[in-house]
């Protein structure tokens, strides 16, 4: 009987023992991810900048606006400090990796310092959130480039038509080229010297050029020969705005998936040099297994310290 | 001058107009094409059909649904409706912040037919019962998700003129029919369809009111 009751209490304190582990495992770690994005934006002096945290825990005070004191942007070059505006459950659950995240979306401002005119841009940024009791949060967020200035009313040059042509390229999609069709509001030749965004990453071949009357569909290697091996070449061209040109886009460091950038074309238009400039388009939007995106996803740990 | 200043603003007002599309329904899209000819939706379904993909469930369960996918992993293109269109009727230009968001309830969608009936949990819709389980395990669903996103654009609308915004994008259809038993008789049966988006494309286009 009484080795019974031994095994019984030992039993009872296995178990005892291993619900205190598990108890406790569970709740001194807070799992969290983020994902490298690329972030070309022209920014009015209104605008802000969301940033997404993936969390396993929706109630904890990482994620309580209250509890942060200050935010910022750095790489290893500089650092900028941003207004913490908004943070706020997205009610977009996600499950990685076998586990369930709740998406919390911080929303910050650049009414810090003044930046107006500036051309920033900030590769292998981070996002640095400090709290009241001193810890930090540290987590990556991709590459930034911000160009802080106004879109203007054009009274020489506009466009009616805005889209993209993509490119499969080992099963991946990529926007291969934006299909634009010019408005041409004087009655005068506009020769159009070049088209730029502030991505770094990309540029736009405009001498090798496709122009169609009709819109044109397919991916651009169907219409553009030698798509895949084209270098960044310029040449001026006489806009013609009774079609469609496709302007093929040069990936600088191979292909990547930008979905969304500004575009400023410069042109000429009564002997004077102008620039039309299109606000952070998104041209595709894509549909994810997170579990497969797996290169772009920075995992974090934070453990709670134990109180003396 | 106070009237002056409210009169110009009440022209403003007046003059331009916002129209946001809300929740989409597949079914309600321009255009659903599929690659395979010999695809179709569940909306296109006959009484013949549903009579021959209920035959094909051949064996009894003694309680629960049973599931015969017709048309599974399909890829579609599609037209979907104007997401966005703002009119500019007045005497000059005007710029505008437009603001998207990707929604979930968009990105995967579904319809149902006779005894299968759908549910609304939040803004996720789901079919009914244990059947929606059923079905997911019949087409080996994996969720699909985005980066949930507001998009700010700024744009300048000439006077006269109107933008829109079009969608267009590609996705993947499945549907079948599903029969239900209780101790071994058939006391419901209906059709079912999941609609998955996979990459949608925006496209702006500016003309003349």
């Amino acid at each position: 009987m009484k080795r019974v009751i031994y095994f019984v209490i030992i039993v009872y304190l296995i178990v005892g023992a291993l619900i205190l582990i598990f108890l406790e495992e569970k709740s001194d770690k807070i799992n969290y991810f983020t994902i490298d994005m690329d972030y070309s934006r022209m920014m009015s002096s209104e605008e802000t900048l969301s940033f997404s945290l993936f969390i396993d825990n929706n109630q904890n005070f990482l994620i309580d606006k209250n509890n942060i004191t200050s935010v910022a942007l750095s790489n290893a070059e500089m650092e900028i400090s941003v207004s913490l505006l908004d943070l706020f459950e997205a009610e977009n659950n996600i499950e990685y990796q076998n586990k369930l995240y709740y998406q919390f979306i911080i929303e910050v401002g650049f009414d810090e310092v003044s930046l107006a005119g500036l051309d920033l841009a900030i590769e292998e940024a981070f996002l640095n959130i400090n709290y009241i009791n001193g810890e930090m949060l540290k987590v990556s967020i991709g590459d930034l480039y911000l160009t802080f200035k106004e879109i203007e009313i054009d009274n020489y040059l506009d466009y009616v038509s805005l889209s993209c042509l993509t490119e499969i390229v080992e099963e991946q999609e990529y926007v291969g080229g934006v299909v634009i069709k010019f408005n041409n509001l004087t009655n005068q030749d506009i020769e159009i010297i070049d088209v730029t965004s502030n991505n770094r990453k990309i540029g736009f071949s405009i001498k090798n050029y496709y122009f169609n009357e009709e819109k044109p569909t397919g991916f651009v290697s169907q219409i553009i020969e030698n798509y895949l091996d084209m270098e960044l070449e310029k040449e001026t061209f006489v806009l013609n705005e009774n079609g469609y040109y496709v302007i093929p886009i040069v990936y600088l460091d191979g292909f990547e998936k930008i979905f969304r950038f500004p575009i400023t074309i410069e042109y000429q238009y009564n002997n004077s040099v102008y620039e039309l400039c299109i606000d952070d388009y998104l041209f595709l939007n894509e549909m994810v297994n997170f579990n497969e995106y797996v290169g772009n996803i920075n995992t974090y740990i934070y453990q709670y310290q134990e109180s003396d | 001058m106070k009237k002056l200043v409210f009169g110009l603003f009440l022209f403003c007002v007046l003059s331009f107009s916002l129209n946001i599309v809300k929740a989409e329904d597949y079914k309600n899209y321009q255009e659903i094409v599929f690659d395979n000819d010999e695809a179709f939706m569940l909306k296109d379904y006959s009484e013949d059909d549903y009579e021959d993909y209920y035959k094909d469930i051949k064996k009894k369960k003694f309680i629960g649904w049973k599931i015969n996918v017709v048309h599974a992993n399909e890829n579609v293109e599609f037209v979907s409706e104007t997401k966005l269109k703002i009119s500019n009727n007045g005497y000059s230009s005007i710029k505008h912040n437009i603001s998207l968001e990707t929604k979930e309830e968009t990105n995967y969608q579904i319809s149902a037919s006779g005894g299968i009936k759908l549910e609304v949990k939040g803004d996720i819709k789901k079919f009914k019962g244990k059947v929606d389980a059923d079905i997911k395990a019949s087409i080996s669903y994996s969720k699909l998700t985005t980066n949930k996103e507001k998009y700010e654009f700024e744009i300048i609308v000439d006077p006269k003129t109107y933008v829109k915004i079009l969608t267009r994008g590609t996705g993947e259809i499945n549907n079948g029919v599903g029969k239900y038993f209780f101790f071994w008789i058939n006391t419901k049966s209906g059709g079912w369809e999941t609609f998955t988006v996979k990459t949608e494309y925006y496209e702006i286009v500016k003309d003349r009111i």
